[in-house]
């Protein structure tokens, strides 16, 4: 590769990171905002069905925003193959990890719960982050 | 109880095989499209991201689940 290119290439990767960083941003702030309507409606069931659904949309919203912040919004790039898949792997366990934890400190630290509505929000917002990602995949963003 | 500690342990051992064998098959993919194509790395990146949340989002519900059943059922 020559002088030029090889800094042109960095800064390429960065602009695409960029870009794509904050239209993943800007899906996240989507679902923020599902995970307060589904809240809001949960709370004509009652109250431990409306925390209960809040919780379920935050267990799926900070590994995942957690993930996209380790991901995609680290400043020193890499550019190699290899250094974008080592980067994305140990996202990826940290987002787990971090969805583990939180998990078991739901279960243990709230009672009552409500699983129906934790379950069923986790599940409705991982349905929209498919139909999101995909229509985002698609358009070729 | 120890029927529920087996099923704990079946939704966890095999959430974490379906995870591990996505993402694994699509990392190999990911790099074998880097070999051929080096300058679309940055695109690959980001479909790369797309797909892994499409991947492991079914054995989140899992391990969601099995926690669930460990803790609180």
């Amino acid at each position: 590769m020559r002088k030029g290119e090889a800094e042109q290439a960095p800064a390429a990767v960065s602009r695409h990171q960029r870009r794509s960083f904050k239209a993943f941003l800007r899906i996240l702030q989507v679902q923020a905002v599902l995970i307060l309507a589904v809240s809001t409606a949960c709370l004509l069931l009652g109250k431990v069905e409306a925390y209960s659904a809040l919780l379920g949309g935050l267990l799926y919203l900070v590994p995942n925003l957690y993930f996209t912040l380790r991901a995609l919004g680290n400043r020193q790039v890499a550019t190699t193959a290899r250094g974008v898949l080592a980067n994305m792997y140990a996202s990826e366990i940290g987002k787990m990890m971090l969805a583990v934890g939180l998990f078991t400190s739901t279960f243990l630290l709230v009672q009552p719960l409500s699983p129906f509505s934790l379950f069923g929000t986790f599940i409705l917002l991982q349905l929209s982050g498919w139909m999101l990602h995909l229509r985002l995949f698609n358009t070729g963003s | 109880m120890e029927i529920t500690y087996i099923a704990v342990a079946l939704l966890l051992g095999l959430s974490a095989l379906a995870g591990a064998l996505g993402v694994s098959l699509l990392g190999g993919k990911f790099l074998e499209g880097a070999a051929r194509q080096p300058e679309l790395v940055p695109v690959l990146r980001s479909q790369f991201f797309i797909v892994v949340g499409l991947v492991d989002a079914v054995p989140m519900i899992g391990v969601g689940m099995a926690l669930y059943i460990l803790f609180a059922g």
